[in-house]
């Protein structure tokens, strides 16, 4: 028997005897005095089962916690094993993917003014085009004469059939993406999501390994244009910290316009106008849509006419995140913008 | 295809190997689990009222020994919150209260939380309700059709980034793939349930048995604490016989229901290892017959309990 066990038998032991006391005399006040002290073995026989009762509890709680890890450590899914294998293979592509598609970026669109010897022939300009009533691309680079431009062109542009595999490719990475842009527009005066995504696509190929800047290791400071990025802080960098540097250093943060039109045309000035002053379409913007077949600036920043953009316009990643295709969007565009079902 | 062929062969031949998991049983461990359960969560909270009394008079008593200064008894624990004492009390009308906060009691005096020990209880019966129900999820198969869209969505996942590499009309091709080999996934999700089943009854149930060792040692701490108010009543009803027969009764009614406890934790013991012994031999005596029975008994027993805990919340409140 445990002391605890003695005490509590004595005091049982005690309290009947001083019941049979009580039930013997006459005694007024001796019966209250026999009152009071079975009282207070009441009160000490409480403290003994509440130390009896803890300490079984404790038993409990020890067991209870090799079961808990038991549980923990089930093998709930059938397929785990193979699960993984699959999801590492995904891993794996979707890196290798990036790699491939921040390869096939585009280029910067130099602004310098056609030579001498090239031609321009607006895109678009076709009279029996289904599209004739869509106008070329201004020369123009002023905001104010492109707004109705760019609503017109994002209206009428659609997915080429044979390229809708790959556009939702670049969705599905865009989507993925999405909580990481959120977090990073909400901390700049609410850039939305999608206008961070879709550069981080373009630029970067959605690889979450490189600065935002231009691809470079997040392991140091960039090297390429714009060198010596982030100049706060010390690397390592986390890729919220290399994005939020780059995005400042545009000044997108004080942007407060986030309709159709302003985005598209700061992702266009992202890439540059060299396109514009040739008046054809720019693949940053329209490639893989009805609106752009060949053209881009390639690697050596030289204009040809019969390449063909390998990566999917930011248009088109814009419509698809956008309610509704972003018809009717003119207007602001929500900030920070929840995401919005795609329209394929 | 021949090496598809041989794959096929090789996978069901893998799946037909596996012995049937023990649905039968598991169930009835869950039957005699949810027993247990619905008889205990009442007394649970019965339990959670008594400790909170408990509590209270235990500080109480403590705060009274620090204020006799009396150090020819030494009780356990009473070193607690040694600084507080009772004041007052000095005459019938006149209350006692300490003076000053214990922070250690203050799941006592709380009505936010469960108080120490009664949430110890109800944690061990959810752990023993938590593995019990794993047991029903691998026996059932319940995990499967998850496990599968996972599949399906890796696989469609896997297409996209293929077609996206070039690799167009891949997506549609898995899927298909996927789609042709569910009675095969099915049969080897069967295996793995299987075979996981086996390993928590035969490995691990030992400590969930412990577990239920401990709950069931802690049964007469269960019933102290439920016992502990009316018994300091009766103690104290001596010249009057009414409330000593109401007490007394009371003190009858949670030893009832705490034997029920103890009984049905028994039974759940009981069951457990008998579904450990349906590896040991896996051509034992168990039937559908006797499972049946053995389902009714505890449908019986699940009733009983259910008219015993009425009576001690209607005729004794």
């Amino acid at each position: 028997m445990s002391q605890t066990e003695e005490l509590r038998y004595e005091i049982s032991r005690t309290i009947n005897t001083l019941r049979r006391r009580y039930a013997n005399t006459a005694d007024e006040a001796e019966r209250k005095t026999l009152l009071d002290t079975i009282a207070s073995l009441n009160g000490k026989l409480s403290l003994l089962n509440q130390v009896s009762l803890l300490q079984a509890a404790q038993a409990l709680t020890d067991a209870t916690e090799d079961v808990r890890s038991v549980i923990a450590a089930a093998r709930m899914g059938p397929f785990d094993g193979y699960l993984a294998a699959i999801e590492a293979h995904l891993n794996r592509l979707y890196s290798l993917s990036g790699e491939i598609h921040a390869f096939e970026g585009l280029p910067p669109a130099q602004e310098a003014a056609p030579a001498e010897d090239e031609t321009v022939t607006p895109a678009l300009a076709r009279p029996h085009s289904p599209l004739r009533d869509l106008q070329p691309p201004l020369a123009n680079t002023d905001f104010a004469q492109l707004k109705d431009e760019y609503q017109a062109w994002f209206d009428a542009c659609e997915v080429r059939p044979a390229q809708q595999g790959s556009v939702d490719y670049y969705l599905k990475r865009l989507n993925l993406g999405q909580p990481t842009y959120a977090q990073v527009g909400e901390d700049l005066n609410g850039i939305p999501w999608y206008f961070i995504g879709i550069i981080h696509g373009m630029e970067c190929g959605f690889n979450f390994n490189g600065h935002l800047h231009n691809g470079d290791p997040l392991t140091a400071r960039t090297v390429h244009v714009p060198a010596g990025c982030p100049q706060g802080g010390s690397p390592p960098f986390t890729w919220r910290q290399s994005a939020s540097d780059a995005l400042t250093m545009k000044g997108f943060h004080e942007i407060s316009d986030w309709s159709v039109p302003r985005i598209l045309y700061l992702l266009e000035k992202y890439n540059g106008f060299g396109y514009r002053k040739r008046r054809v379409a720019t693949p940053y913007l329209w490639s893989f849509s009805n609106l752009y077949s060949k053209g881009k600036f390639t690697q050596d920043r030289s204009y040809d006419p019969d390449a063909v953009s390998k990566q999917c316009g930011a248009a088109l990643m814009l419509k698809s995140v956008l309610p509704a295709g972003g018809r009717g969007a003119r207007r602001q565009v929500s900030r920070g913008g929840r995401r919005s079902r795609s329209t394929r | 295809m021949k090496a598809i062929a041989l794959l096929v062969a090789g996978c069901l031949l893998l799946a037909g190997c596996t012995a049937s998991p023990p649905v039968g049983e598991t169930r009835l461990v869950a039957k005699s689990f949810d027993n247990l359960n619905a008889a205990s969560q009442p007394l649970l909270d019965e339990l959670a009222v008594a400790e909170r009394n408990q509590g209270k008079t235990a500080a109480l008593a403590r705060a009274e020994i620090h204020t006799s200064n009396d150090s020819s008894t030494s009780f356990p624990d009473s070193g607690r919150c040694p600084k507080i004492l009772v004041v007052g009390g000095e005459t019938k009308d006149i209350p006692k209260v300490q003076n000053g906060f214990c922070i250690e009691d203050s799941y006592y005096y709380s009505e936010l939380s469960d108080p120490p020990a009664t949430r110890a209880f109800r944690q061990a019966l959810a752990a023993v309700g938590d593995y019990t129900q794993l047991l029903v999820i691998l026996a059932e198969g319940r995990n499967v059709a998850e496990a599968k869209d996972q599949i399906m969505t890796l696989t469609n996942n896997l297409g996209l980034a293929l077609s996206a590499a070039g690799a167009t009309g891949l997506g549609p091709t898995l899927q298909g793939l996927v789609s042709a080999f569910d009675p095969l996934l099915d049969l080897a999700a069967k295996r793995s349930n299987a075979k996981e089943l086996q390993r928590l009854v035969v490995q691990e149930s030992p400590k969930v048995l412990k577990l239920v060792a401990a709950m069931h040692t802690a049964a007469s701490e269960f019933f102290n604490t439920l016992a502990e108010t009316p018994l300091a009543r009766f103690n104290l009803a001596i010249d009057k016989p009414e409330t000593a027969k109401v007490e007394a009764d009371r003190i009858e009614a949670y030893r009832i229901a705490v034997s029920n406890y103890v009984v049905l934790l028994d039974q759940y013991e009981a069951l457990l290892r008998d579904l450990v012994k349906v590896y040991d031999q896996p051509r034992g005596t168990t039937t559908l017959a006797s499972l049946t029975e053995r389902s009714a008994q505890l449908s019986a027993q699940a009733d009983a309990w259910r008219r015993s805990l009425a009576s001690l919340r209607t005729g004794l409140r």
